[in-house]
């Protein structure tokens, strides 16, 4: 623990007795303030969030609560309250996947056993088939805290090929063990495996629900495997005189199902938006684009390349003079960025300005590309 | 050809690899290729060899027991230097020092070395290859392996060659380029002329054969032999990209594999997450963004490399079909090396505080009609308006000029400013009608650039 973190532990503490004293407003008004400041801090938010609802602020807790689940998605006591919140607010569907989370999580929790109980998980056991029971049958939760602890530690030293071949290792007692899969997922993601990445992201997201993380991962992964496979199968086409596996191209809908579903627990996610923003975009619906572009620069606005996929699809759209304003502030952020300066050129051109086009053009020979995950080619 | 065409009698073998990732890919892929018959144990039956591996202290461990490691150090000795290393952390950079390194260090064994990359699978026979150009006199061999995904091809690729008694695996080169092809890579694939895609380091482009072939042309090939003539290291970015220019000052003795029936290797590659890193793009956007890294990157050798047709197959194609495609390949990359010249006129010009010339061919350039149009092999002479004589035409003509309705009128306009050959200010002042020279003979390697105060017109040019 660093010095900051240390400092940063007391105080919360300190505030949670405050509040605890009876000291409310106060202590609520200084934990806003820590939670501005480091607001991917998930101990924070949760204090912050149960403050909020003890004092009649459901919606805001909820909110708040979100982004410590973000924030520490392997955290199975986040989940369970936030399905408490859920539950006050009505909010059944959401509280049961966050439930059915928190139980993949940590699944021998009386507490969390009881809520199942209580609000008829049974359902939505016999919906899924096999859940819950059949995730960790009998005599598998054997070294379950143990195996946990090792594996995420593994991930958090970054060394990939220990963490899979620990994750393999239990996943051979224990196959459905949702850490495991989540962390093999990370580390075969850095071998860029891409198959074997969706197939662990596709366990996750079953098991569970409420990780808006990897619904939003898969939908990256099915969605690049997409665009890679009908890459590939362009080749085939062109070279090989046989029928190629590439030629069997992946549906869309699939990724795009896995980003509502990210978006349906963490609606505030800008990235999810922008990402969704993109697979739209392939699936042609430029119209679904250019909303969720908006929603992402609007949710985040000092991020680039949502100003910039954003200043795109309006030009798409033919609206130039407003993608022009747009386009002008990504280049005022990034005066390097060399697609930008290039989208400026062909907006000036559309506009008639042929010569501007040409000097805008001509200002960006000198950088080097900008390729990014994030942007929308 | 110059060179000593004395037999080479001693080669040593050096490979850079560390972590589980590369040093299992080296041990179940590359060592066993290059065991096969055709490769190190025919080598050695001839020539004095040595290996050299830099690699990390566990790393040493792993490779020391392989049985395959055990079975090559009946053929050489092998020498293992520990070195320093975080798994995948600045791999490239890293390894080229140390391949630089045993290069100097062999300097006064006059030992040619043959670089080994620890991610390629060879076919069999390519080693004794490299050995018989050696002797031939070429001071560097230069090729890349066709980029396949690691997790596809793999297992294919196991099933399809054959095993020996000691572990090691032999492929012939037209089988190891069926599979190369099946499971390409969608780096490959993407740099390929007829994809609606590019990556966004086009250092090479595919042109396809259909039946069961492709034909490369690229800036980067990485050297598989080196027999250094000089030593001047300091520069260098990469395998492909600066070692053999610091290497080899006569480039007439380097050989580029043009057949990979002559080398064939593969290189293994995860099939990436980056695959955002391809963007759409059309013909004009492939040319220029080849263009483009071309004038930002590229070396002499990786300038004389793109001129170099490459034909990769697994079928037997006849040589009219293989003609056809190249003569589309020479004019794409022709027009990508035209296009990388007019990038280093309009950098010049605007060094010399033109806005209005430069920004026309530009314009024409991204835009308008001229990548199609320009694939200009030698010197050229550009004559720019200076800002003023345009100026004085106004914006609106100007606009009106670049536009699509009057491309045939700005094409003759163009040709008119931009003439083949070389052309002095001397001997460029006939040429010009009433315009005038302001500012003459400035270069752009072999294109020459002169500024002059109005812009020519056709009848300039007819009475010259």
């Amino acid at each position: 623990m660093t010095d900051n973190q240390a400092a940063s532990d007391d105080l919360l503490h300190s505030v949670i007795v405050e509040f605890g004293g009876g000291n409310q407003d106060a202590a609520i008004e200084q934990i806003w303030c820590m939670h501005r400041e480091n607001r991917h801090d998930g101990g924070i938010a949760h204090a912050l969030a149960l403050m909020l609802a003890q004092t009649g602020k459901p919606g805001d807790a909820i909110t708040v609560l979100r982004r410590a689940v973000a924030a520490e998605f392997l955290n199975p006591d986040y989940y369970a309250d936030l399905a408490n919140l859920y539950l006050g607010a009505d909010d059944q569907g959401r509280a049961l996947d966050c439930i059915q989370t928190s139980l993949a999580l940590n699944p021998v929790d009386p507490k969390l056993q009881k809520m199942a109980a209580l609000i008829s998980l049974d359902d939505r056991r016999s919906e899924n088939g096999d859940w819950p029971a059949e995730l960790y049958p009998g005599g598998q939760l054997e070294d379950f805290d143990a195996d946990g602890r090792a594996i995420t530690g593994l991930l958090g030293e970054g060394d990939y090929y220990q963490v899979i071949a620990e994750g393999r290792r239990i996943l051979s007692h224990r196959p459905g063990d949702v850490r495991a899969h989540y962390c093999l997922s990370v580390a075969l993601q850095s071998y860029n495996h891409v198959g074997q990445v969706i197939g662990h992201l596709t366990a996750v997201s079953k098991w569970m629900p409420a990780f808006a993380g990897a619904s939003k991962g898969l939908g990256d992964f099915l969605h690049q495997a997409w665009r890679l496979k009908s890459i590939r199968g362009d080749f085939a086409n062109a070279v090989l005189d046989r029928r190629s596996e590439n030629a069997d191209i992946l549906d869309l809908s699939e990724a795009a199902g896995r980003y509502r579903s990210a978006l349906h627990h963490q609606p505030e996610d800008a990235r999810t938006r922008l990402y969704y923003g993109n697979l739209l975009n392939d699936m042609g619906n430029a119209v679904g684009a250019i909303e969720q572009y908006h929603l992402a620069a609007r949710l985040e606005p000092g991020w680039i390349s949502a100003q910039f996929n954003l200043a795109r699809a309006m030009m798409n759209a033919g609206e130039l003079d407003h993608a022009l304003e747009r386009v002008n502030q990504v280049i005022g952020m990034e005066p390097e960025f060399r697609e930008a300066i290039g989208l400026k050129a062909k907006l000036l051109a559309l506009k008639g300005d042929l010569v501007g086009a040409g000097m805008t053009h001509q200002a960006a020979i000198e950088f080097a590309p900008k390729f990014s995950t994030e942007v929308y080619f | 050809m110059a060179g000593n065409k004395l037999p080479v009698e001693q080669f040593e073998i050096v490979t850079v690899l560390w972590g589980a990732r590369f040093v299992d890919r080296f041990l179940s892929m590359t060592l066993a290729t290059i065991l096969a018959p055709g490769n190190i144990p025919a080598l050695a039956n001839d020539r004095r060899l040595s290996y050299r591996i830099f690699t990390g202290e566990n790393d040493e461990r792993r490779l020391r027991a392989s049985p395959l490691f055990q079975r090559l150090e009946q053929f050489l000795p092998v020498n293992i230097s520990v070195i320093s290393t975080r798994p995948d952390d600045g791999k490239y950079r890293s390894a080229i020092q140390h391949y630089i390194q045993a290069m100097q260090d062999t300097r006064l064994a006059l030992a040619p070395t043959i670089l080994l990359q620890p991610d390629a699978i060879w076919a069999d026979g390519a080693l004794m290859r490299i050995a018989e150009l050696a002797d031939a006199g070429y001071a560097a061999i230069m090729t890349d392996g066709l980029r396949v995904i690691a997790e596809h091809f793999m297992p294919a690729f196991e099933d399809a060659s054959l095993k020996g008694a000691d572990g090691s695996l032999s492929i012939r080169p037209r089988a190891l380029m069926e599979l190369a092809m099946d499971f390409i890579h969608p780096y490959e694939a993407s740099v390929t002329w007829n994809s609606k895609f590019i990556h966004d380091v086009p250092f090479r482009l595919h042109w396809p054969v259909p039946g069961g072939g492709i034909v490369t042309q690229g800036f980067c090939y990485n050297p598989i032999y080196l027999a250094p003539e000089k030593y001047d290291f300091g520069s260098v970015k990469a395998m492909d990209h600066g070692l053999v220019d610091a290497a080899i000052t006569n480039l007439d003795r380097v050989y580029y594999c043009q057949d990979s029936d002559d080398v064939a290797l593969v290189s293994i590659d995860e099939e990436g997450y980056s695959g955002a890193n391809y963007k759409r793009a059309d013909r004009r956007q492939k040319i220029l963004t080849a263009a483009s890294w071309a004038y930002r990157e590229a070396t002499p050798e990786n300038l004389l490399a793109a001129t170099k047709p490459v034909r990769r197959h697994f079928a037997e194609i006849d040589e009219a079909k293989w003609r056809r495609v190249e003569r589309v390949s020479r004019a794409s990359m022709g027009a990508v090396l035209t296009s990388r010249k007019i990038f280093l006129v309009l950098s010049l010009m605007k060094r010399q505080g033109l806005t209005l010339a430069p920004a026309m061919l530009a314009y024409l350039l991204y835009q308008g009609p001229l990548t199609g149009w320009l694939r200009i092999p030698g010197p050229m002479t550009v004559f720019a308006p200076a800002d003023a004589a345009l100026e004085a035409l106004g914006r609106a003509r100007l606009n009106d000029l670049l536009s699509s309705e009057n491309k045939a009128e700005v094409l003759d306009m163009l040709a008119m400013h931009m003439r083949p050959g070389h052309l002095t200010v001397d001997q460029a002042a006939g040429h010009l009608g009433a315009a005038k020279i302001i500012k003459g003979d400035l270069e752009a390697e072999d294109w020459t650039l002169h500024i002059i105060d109005q812009p020519l017109v056709a009848s300039a040019l007819e009475r010259t």
